[in-house]
């Protein structure tokens, strides 16, 4: 986690240009992705997180990028057919002195067509989007998911 | 403790209190003391981040698991180093009494109850990644002993995982987490737990009663000092290993129905030390060194030819290691008889030299041996310690 702190503070740095400061910015921690082997999961993972917001404006999480696929801001609903993931219109509402969980069955940052496997230990970047605040570049470390770990072929990476 | 501490509250209030008051006081205080001593256990830790890791040169805990993995076929040093990443990250936070990252259920953190989760890897860790050249002097896998009667459930593994800590809650769920981020990189070959005595039972240290009722860890290099860096921590060879050391641990079990039927003397006589304080029988006090020539006046040795303290002192300066020890106890049959042993440990910078001819010793004689059958063996490399920003084995997984 380490790693991912050093990747925070320097971009906030960078969007500032000061350090030291921590009440005119978001706060993220926490943050891990859900390993995912492609095959299996449709190429699909959620990154999960805590996003405070310590400043005296709003704020909105909308969206990202990323170079290992394609982000949307996702909920997770009670349908008639099961809980199901879906886009959120307008985004994740982050209030002045507030505090939101992204979390599996809830809010989470839905990442589409990856282009490779993430792996239990790898690293996935995702620039976050935000109305109301500069993006934040968010590396997570992959925790093996829950479901799909039969499949999972750690043999298929190459020795480097 | 607890009384004391009681007691000079009381005093300090009944100094602005009436008579009365007072003693509601005394009532009052002795409860909150009471109470911030038994969630004492709860808020001590060990370091995590060291030269050495955590979970060898500290007293024991009150319970522990030794678990055992082997990789996936096909397993990279990659995919070791990214498992590394995830550990290391585990055991920190479980250190600090943390939920790690992701945990399904965060409210299982109650508190670090000196949790320490320590690393090592077996020989065939060194053989299926290509890893011969960095195997540290001095590390081997036993020969079968004549007194072995060992079980593959209890036996070898390429990775091995010791989780310690002063609560069994605590342990069963950092166990847990260690073994959910393991599992994308292996499979668990087996889990041994144990026990020693409860936080606050006996004064710190790594000595413990085991269930034969021997004061069990005496004689150990003390914390701290130089004989425990000159026993234990490998100060040469590959840099992974630099700062860590080799562990030999043994299920050893305890053939209690037999053993009772000897009396104290006779029991003493095997052993070599006074039950009631684990003193040699030529002394009073349990760190006393035992006198090995010492002889009553009908000419027969005070400790005798087979006792296994004798059998195990050392023939050469060299030839010593640090023990220490758990119990374990996993239930009784029907006969009555309790499956009840120790989980022996030894920590040494080379088996060969300074555990393997104790070991021989004691397989030529020992008469311990007609109670005691060791039927799980492993050994285990243990990597040094990890400073801030680095990762468990990172040496030697380049």
């Amino acid at each position: 986690m380490l790693k991912y702190s050093a990747v925070v503070v320097t971009s906030l740095a960078l969007v500032f240009g000061i350090s030291g400061c921590a009440t005119n910015h978001l706060e993220i921690s926490e943050s891990w992705v859900r390993s995912s082997d492609a095959s299996v999961s449709g190429g699909m993972t959620g990154m999960f997180m805590e996003i405070s917001n310590p400043t005296s404006t709003d704020v909105t999480l909308i969206g990202g990028t990323s170079d290992s696929g394609m982000v949307e801001i996702h909920e997770t609903v009670m349908s008639d057919d099961g809980m199901q993931m879906q886009e959120i219109n307008g985004g994740i509402d982050i209030a002045s002195g507030e505090t939101v969980l992204l979390q599996p069955g809830g809010f989470h940052v839905m990442v589409m067509g990856l282009n490779e496997d993430v792996l239990a230990g790898d690293e996935l970047t995702v620039d976050l989007e935000f109305e109301g605040h500069p993006n934040i570049s968010v590396t997570a470390t992959a925790k093996p998911s829950e479901a799909g770990d039969e499949e999972y072929h750690s043999n298929t990476e190459s020795e480097d | 403790m607890i009384s004391r501490r009681g007691f000079l509250s009381a005093s300090a209030i009944a100094g602005v209190s009436t008579a009365a008051g007072a003693s509601l006081g005394a009532v009052g205080a002795s409860y909150a003391s009471s109470v911030s001593s038994q969630t004492a256990t709860a808020d001590r830790s060990e370091l995590f981040r060291g030269s050495h890791q955590a979970g060898i040169e500290i007293e024991t805990q009150a319970v522990t698991n030794f678990i055992a993995f082997d990789l996936k076929a096909g397993s990279t040093r990659s995919d070791m180093r990214r498992w590394m990443s995830l550990l290391t990250d585990d055991i920190s936070r479980l250190s600090k009494g943390q939920p790690v990252l992701a945990d399904p259920s965060p409210e299982l953190a109650v508190g670090a109850a000196r949790l320490t989760a320590t690393l090592g890897f077996g020989m065939q860790f060194f053989q299926k990644l290509g890893l011969l050249s960095q195997i540290p002097d001095g590390f081997i896998e036993l020969p079968s002993f004549k007194m072995d009667n060992l079980q593959d459930r209890f036996s070898a593994g390429d990775v091995l995982l010791h989780v310690s800590a002063d609560d069994p809650i605590v342990l069963a769920n950092a166990s847990r987490a260690l073994i959910r981020d393991s599992m994308p990189f292996s499979t668990v070959r087996w889990m041994q737990n144990g026990f020693t005595h409860s936080p606050g039972m006996i004064p710190g240290g790594v000595s413990h009663r085991n269930l034969m009722g021997q004061v069990d860890g005496t004689e150990n290099p003390k914390f701290g000092s130089q004989d425990f860096q000159d026993v234990v921590w490998i100060n040469s060879g590959p840099e992974w290993i630099r700062g860590g050391t080799l562990l030999v641990l043994r299920r050893i079990a305890m053939q209690l129905d037999t053993w009772d039927q000897l009396g104290t003397p006779e029991k003493e006589e095997v052993i070599g030390r006074k039950l009631s304080n684990g003193a040699p029988l030529t002394g009073v006090n349990e760190n006393d060194v035992p006198d090995l020539s010492a002889r009553y006046p009908n000419g027969l040795k005070v400790i005798p030819d087979f006792a296994h303290i004798r059998r195990a002192a050392p023939n050469k300066p060299g030839e010593r290691i640090f023990r220490r020890p758990f119990s374990y106890h996993e239930g009784v049959g029907p006969d009555g008889r309790p499956d009840v042993g120790l989980l022996w440990t030894a920590y040494q910078k080379n088996i060969e030299t300074q555990y393997l001819p104790i070991q021989k010793r004691l397989e030529q004689l020992d008469l311990l041996n007609e109670w005691t059958v060791p039927i799980g063996s492993a050994t285990f490399a243990i990597p040094k310690g990890v400073l801030e920003g680095e990762q468990l084995a990172e040496g030697l997984l380049l």
